[in-house]
């Protein structure tokens, strides 16, 4: 018996098998018909497991995950697979756009000192908070960037601690710059010790503190609906990019935001202000025309919105390093 | 210049002020892909806008990289897109690529090629 054709085919084959003959031929093609109805569910639960798998990975921020897909086009989980796919890439590009913190980065005063107490690292934010350099510090004595209440208290609490391997401790922690002056103030400082000697010194500024004078200076928090913002905003300037851009006022109603979140936000999510993020996709269009069509350079300057070609080329130049018209000449290849 | 043209990834033509533009089957859309495709296309147009109509029926699937550039930089000289689909796989691989990827020209997507090239007129 072939058994062959769609799902609808092969059921009305034994329908019209099963009017025909006897009750011992009846049962054996009921039979197979479950065991061919069996294996297609089988087949389908099967991959249904995966799209669950594949889902929770995506739950657990795994997403590079992917199903196998063989772009079979009838097949409506074929389908359900590849969208998930999809997705699970679009998370993984937003995810890896650098998901900004609704803070700003509190600074990390990090010292790796030997047994002798001899600084033999330090964090880039711990040179900065104390206005010293790397050469400065390498190797002296850590006590001596505290100030003299803060020495005794850490000489202290290195007696107590002595060869403990983790030691976590809430107090403040003062250091001086060069001229002496107390320049910082921190609550909460760890350290950590392993076997070879050396002793991870490591010193977070105190959150009510940071908080404050984040708001004191201007840094306002932003808040979900404020990044939402800025990625539509995004988006209008890409779909209005030959279009010269308003002031910062204008652009902040036309965000929704105030001129402060909208420029640091901006800058924050896609590492580039707004106006040179305009310039740049202009000028990635620019290349493009150039290095592909016939058009004149002075037609594309118009067409990109530039009022003045000469200021449209050394705009391009500066991108380029060369003349739009050079660079046309250096990239030509033959039309199709 | 020419009126039609045809890489390892698609063939494109020019007619009646409508570019033509027809996926062929390909595993994979990847970034190369896309720069080429439309470094390809603008090389025919010439300095002129067209309105295209663009058959992704044997379209199979595509990076997110290459969605992205197509949807900005494959709007260069392009002044509205109509999608020419035939089976859920299809339609629903656009309709992602819409969603997502946002295309900065006016976007539509049809079953039927007579109704697109319809859509298009209003570009022309």
């Amino acid at each position: 018996m072939h058994l062959s054709g769609s799902a609808s085919e092969t059921l009305v084959f034994y329908r019209q098998a099963l009017d025909s003959t006897t009750t011992n031929s009846k049962i054996k093609l009921i039979g197979l018909y479950k065991h061919k109805t069996y294996m297609e569910l089988h087949k389908k639960q099967t991959r249904f497991l995966e799209f669950y798998r594949h889902l929770i990975e995506l739950a657990s921020e795994n997403f590079s995950t992917r199903l196998h897909i063989t772009g079979k086009k009838d097949d409506e989980i074929e389908t359900f697979g590849l969208l998930l796919n999809m997705l699970a890439q679009r998370l993984q590009t937003l995810y890896n756009l650098h998901a900004p913190s609704l803070r700003k980065k509190l600074p990390d005063l990090s010292f790796l000192i030997n047994e002798d107490r001899k600084i033999i690292f330090v964090s880039p934010d711990a040179i900065s908070a104390i206005k010293s350099s790397k050469e400065q510090l390498f190797g002296k004595d850590f006590t001596t960037v505290l100030t003299s209440s803060s020495q005794q208290f850490f000489l202290d609490e290195m007696m107590k601690i002595d060869n403990e391997l983790f030691h976590e401790k809430y107090h403040e922690l003062h250091f001086k710059d060069k001229a002496d002056a107390k320049i910082s103030s921190y609550s909460f400082w760890y350290t950590a010790f392993n076997e070879g000697g050396a002793r991870l010194i490591s010193v977070h500024c105190n959150f009510k503190k940071a908080i404050k004078k984040i708001k004191e200076t201007g840094n306002s928090l932003l808040l979900k609906e404020d990044w939402d913002k800025i990625r539509a905003f995004h988006n209008y300037i890409l779909n209005h990019l030959y279009e010269n851009l308003p002031s910062m006022s204008e652009l902040a109603k036309i965000a929704d935001l105030n001129e402060y979140k909208l420029k640091m936000g901006f800058k924050e999510l896609y590492k580039i202000s707004i106006f040179r993020f305009q310039t740049r996709e202009r000028m990635s269009h620019a290349e493009l025309l150039v290095k592909n069509t016939l058009m004149p350079i002075k037609q594309i300057s118009q067409h990109l919105g530039y009022r003045d070609s000469s200021h449209f080329s050394t705009i391009f130049k500066k991108h380029f390093g060369t003349s739009p018209k050079k660079f046309r000449n250096q990239n030509r290849k033959d039309s199709p | 210049m020419y009126n039609h043209y045809e890489n390892d990834f698609a063939k494109f033509w020019i007619n009646n002020g409508i570019l033509y533009y027809v996926y062929k089957p390909y595993p994979i859309i990847n970034l190369d892909m896309a720069k080429q495709i439309v470094a390809d296309r603008l090389k025919l147009q010439g300095d002129i806008i067209y309105p295209v109509f663009c058959d992704t029926r044997e379209i199979i699937n595509s990076e997110q990289d290459a969605r992205d550039y197509l949807a900005t930089k494959g709007s260069i000289l392009c002044n509205a897109n109509a999608f020419l689909i035939e089976s859920v796989y299809s339609l629903q691989m656009v309709n992602f690529y819409v969603k997502t990827s946002k295309p900065c020209i006016p976007v539509h997507i049809f079953n039927q090629k007579q109704k697109a090239l319809d859509y298009l007129k209003d570009f022309k």
